[in-house]
C-alpha cells in the first residue's frame, strides 16, 4: 500500500511539473501570438493608410478632373457616365443636385491688413506689408482657395507705397514701388520671390501718380509713373534708368493690352496738369476686335483706338461723376452734372460720342467706374459696391474701404479690406454661377468606399467657363 | 522519499520551454524589426504626403522631369524621389509620382494627378 502511495505522489509531481510547464508554454505562446497579432495589426493599419492616403489622392485628382470637364463643356458634362482612373483606384461621381451658385465671394486672410499693401495680379492677390522697421513680407494668395501660395520677406527700411500687376518671364507678378528717406527702389516680384531691383535716388511718386508696368522688345520690365496727368517717367526695372514720357492732353502713357505703350518717350507733349487722369481701362469700347485704352478726367472720357490710333474725347462742360462700359447695351459711355440743368449722358456711337437717354438702372448715382452686361451693372454707390439690373433688382456687395481688380482672372472684382484680411466679391457682373453637387465612391483593390461630396460651382464669363469645387461643409 | 523532478522530467519541460521561447524569440524579432521597418515606412508615407500636399499647395505644376532630393525624418535618412509628366494620351493631365525610399528596403509611392489648359513647362492648375 505503501509503495502504491508513494507511485501515485511522484506521478502527482511529474504530472504537475509537466502542467508547469505546459502552462508556461501557453502562456508565452500566448504572448508570441499577441504579439504577431499586434504586429499584423500595425502592418495592415500602415497598409490602410497607405491605400488610403492613395485613395484620396486619387479622389481629388478624379474631382479636378470633373472640373477640368466642366470648364471645357459646360454642366452639359454632368449628364454624362463620369468616373476618373489613377493608380488602380476608379472613382465615379454621381450627380445629386443642380442649383444656383450665387455670386463668388472669397476671404483672404492677412494680419494687420489694414497696413498692407494689396495689388489684384489677374489671379492672384498679392499682399505686401512692412512687419517691422527693415523687413518687407510679400505674400502670394490663390484667386481660386484664398490661401497663401507663396510668401517671403525684403530686407529693406524702405515702405511700400505703391505696385501695379505685371507678367515677368510669363509668371504673374507685380512691379512694387518702395521709397523713404528721399529715395525709391522698384522691385519686380513673382511668387518665386524678388527677381530685380533696382534705386533710384529719389522719390517717384505723388500722391496722384498712376503706375503702369510692361516689357521693353528685348524683354526688360518697364515701369511707367506719371505725375497724375499726361507727363511721366518711364523706368527701366534693371537698370533703373528715367526717361521722359508723354502723351495727349486727357490721356497719360500707359501700357496697352498689346504690351506696347500709348505715349511716346520722343515727342513732346505741352503739361496739362489740371487734367488730372482719374481711371484708366482698357476693352474694345468700338466694336473693331481690337483692345482700346479709355481715360477719365474729372471733366473728359477719351478713347484711343487700338486699332487706328484715333483718340477721340467727350466733355460737354460737366463733370464726370460716373462712367463705364456695358457689354451688350450702351457700349462705352459716362455721366457729366452739368453747371446748369440735367445730367447729361454721352455713348461711344460710330463717329464719337453721342447723348443718349438711359435706362433707369443708370441712374442709381453710380460714383465712378461701373461696368455692365445686358441690363446688369455693378460699380459704387454711396460707398458700397452694388450690382442693379433694370428688373429693380438690387443688393450691396461690400461696403467700407474698396478697391478693385481682377484676382481671380475673370472680370473686374471688388476687395474691402478688414483688420484681419480682405473680403473678395468675385465678377459680380456676370451674376448668379450654377451649382452642380456630386457624391463619390472609390474602387481599389476590389473594395468599395464612399468618398466625399463635391460641390461645383460653374461660372460663365467672356465664353470662359470657370470651375471651382469645394468640398460639403466646407465654405472655402 | 526524494523530493523534486526526474531527470526526465527536467529535459521534457526544458524542451517545451525552450520550444517556445525560440518561438517567442522569433516572434520577438519579427515585431522589432517590422516595428522598425513600419517607422520607416510611416515617415516615408508622410515625406510622400508632404510632398504632394507642397505642390498642391504652390497651385503650379512643377516642371516636367525627375527630381531627387535627401531628407530626414525621425532620424531616419530618405530620398524623395519627384516625376513629373504629361499623361499619355492626355495632354491636358499631368501625373505627379512621389517615391520615397530609405534603403532598399522600404518604398512608398503615390500619385496625384493634376490638370490644365495649357502645354507649357509653368502651369496653374485647374
Amino acid at each position: 500500500m505503501m509503495k502504491n502511495t508513494k507511485t501515485d505522489h511522484d506521478q502527482k509531481n511529474r504530472g504537475a511539473a509537466l502542467v508547469i510547464a505546459l502552462l508556461a508554454a501557453v502562456v508565452v505562446m500566448m504572448a508570441a501570438t499577441l504579439l504577431i497579432g499586434l504586429t499584423r495589426r500595425l502592418v495592415d493599419a500602415h497598409v490602410g493608410r497607405l491605400s488610403a492616403a492613395q485613395v484620396t489622392l486619387s479622389e481629388s485628382s478624379a474631382a479636378d478632373g470633373l472640373a477640368f470637364l466642366l470648364s471645357q463643356r459646360g454642366p452639359a458634362a454632368a449628364s454624362e457616365p463620369l468616373h476618373f482612373d489613377l493608380a488602380g483606384v476608379s472613382t465615379e461621381f454621381t450627380l445629386l443636385e443642380t442649383g444656383t451658385a450665387g455670386i463668388r465671394t472669397g476671404f483672404y486672410s492677412v494680419e494687420n491688413a489694414l497696413r498692407a499693401m494689396f495689388i489684384p495680379t489677374g489671379d492672384r492677390l498679392v499682399s505686401i506689408r512692412k512687419i517691422n522697421e527693415s523687413t518687407v513680407l510679400i505674400t502670394f494668395f490663390s484667386g481660386e482657395t484664398f490661401n497663401p501660395t507663396s510668401e517671403f520677406t525684403f530686407e529693406t527700411d524702405l515702405n511700400p507705397v505703391a505696385g501695379t500687376p505685371f507678367m515677368y518671364q510669363r509668371e504673374e507678378g507685380a512691379v512694387v514701388v518702395l521709397e523713404g528717406d528721399g529715395m525709391a527702389l522698384i522691385a519686380v516680384v513673382t511668387s518665386d520671390g524678388i527677381q530685380l531691383q533696382t534705386s533710384i535716388n529719389s522719390t517717384v511718386l505723388s500722391p496722384r501718380s498712376r503706375l503702369s508696368a510692361g516689357e521693353a522688345s528685348d524683354g526688360t520690365p518697364l515701369l511707367i509713373i506719371t505725375g497724375g496727368a499726361n507727363l511721366g517717367t518711364l523706368y527701366d526695372c534693371e537698370s533703373g534708368e528715367p526717361q521722359h514720357i508723354g502723351s495727349p492732353i486727357g490721356t497719360c502713357p500707359v501700357f496697352l493690352s498689346d504690351g506696347s505703350i500709348f505715349g511716346s518717350v520722343i515727342q513732346a507733349y505741352s503739361s496739362f496738369g489740371i487734367a488730372h487722369i482719374v481711371d484708366v481701362f482698357s476693352g474694345d469700347f468700338n466694336n473693331d476686335g481690337m483692345d482700346d485704352m479709355a481715360f477719365t478726367t474729372r471733366f473728359s472720357l477719351s478713347i484711343y483706338s487700338g486699332a487706328t490710333g484715333e483718340i477721340l474725347r467727350a466733355s460737354p462742360g460737366g463733370s464726370l461723376t460716373c462712367w463705364g462700359s456695358v457689354g451688350g447695351r450702351t457700349g462705352l459711355c459716362g455721366m457729366w452734372k452739368m453747371p446748369v440743368g440735367d445730367d447729361q449722358w454721352f455713348r461711344l456711337g460710330y463717329d464719337g460720342f453721342t447723348k443718349f437717354s438711359p435706362g433707369m438702372v443708370y441712374e442709381l448715382g453710380w460714383q465712378g467706374r461701373f461696368q455692365g452686361l445686358g441690363n446688369t451693372l455693378t460699380g459704387i454707390i454711396d460707398g458700397s459696391a452694388v450690382i442693379a439690373s433694370s428688373s429693380g433688382y438690387i443688393l450691396e456687395l461690400l461696403n467700407g474701404e474698396i478697391f478693385t481688380g481682377d484676382a481671380d482672372g475673370g472680370e473686374t472684382d471688388f476687395f474691402r479690406t478688414t483688420e484681419n484680411g480682405v473680403d473678395a466679391c468675385f465678377n459680380p457682373v456676370n451674376g448668379d454661377g450654377i451649382e452642380l453637387a456630386f457624391s463619390t465612391v472609390n474602387r481599389y483593390r476590389g473594395k468599395k468606399t464612399p468618398g466625399e461630396t463635391y460641390i461645383f460651382s460653374i461660372y460663365e464669363s467672356d465664353g470662359r467657363i470657370r470651375v471651382f469645387h469645394t468640398l460639403e461643409g466646407l465654405d472655402l | 522519499m526524494r523530493k523534486g523532478f526526474t531527470l526526465v522530467e527536467v529535459v521534457v519541460a526544458s524542451v517545451i520551454i525552450l520550444v517556445v521561447l525560440s518561438a517567442l524569440s522569433v516572434a520577438l524579432i519579427f515585431f522589432i524589426r517590422g516595428g522598425k521597418s513600419l517607422e520607416l515606412q510611416e515617415g516615408a508615407l508622410t515625406l510622400a504626403r508632404v510632398e504632394i500636399a507642397e505642390i498642391e499647395r504652390l497651385e503650379e505644376i512643377p516642371k516636367s522631369g525627375r527630381t531627387e532630393r535627401p531628407d530626414t525624418l525621425w532620424g531616419h535618412p530618405y530620398t524623395i524621389e519627384t516625376t513629373v509628366g504629361f499623361q499619355g494620351d492626355n495632354d491636358n493631365a499631368v501625373d505627379v509620382f512621389v517615391a520615397v525610399s530609405s534603403g532598399d528596403s522600404v518604398s512608398i509611392e503615390l500619385t496625384r494627378r493634376f490638370y490644365t489648359d495649357r502645354n507649357t513647362n509653368r502651369q496653374e492648375l485647374l
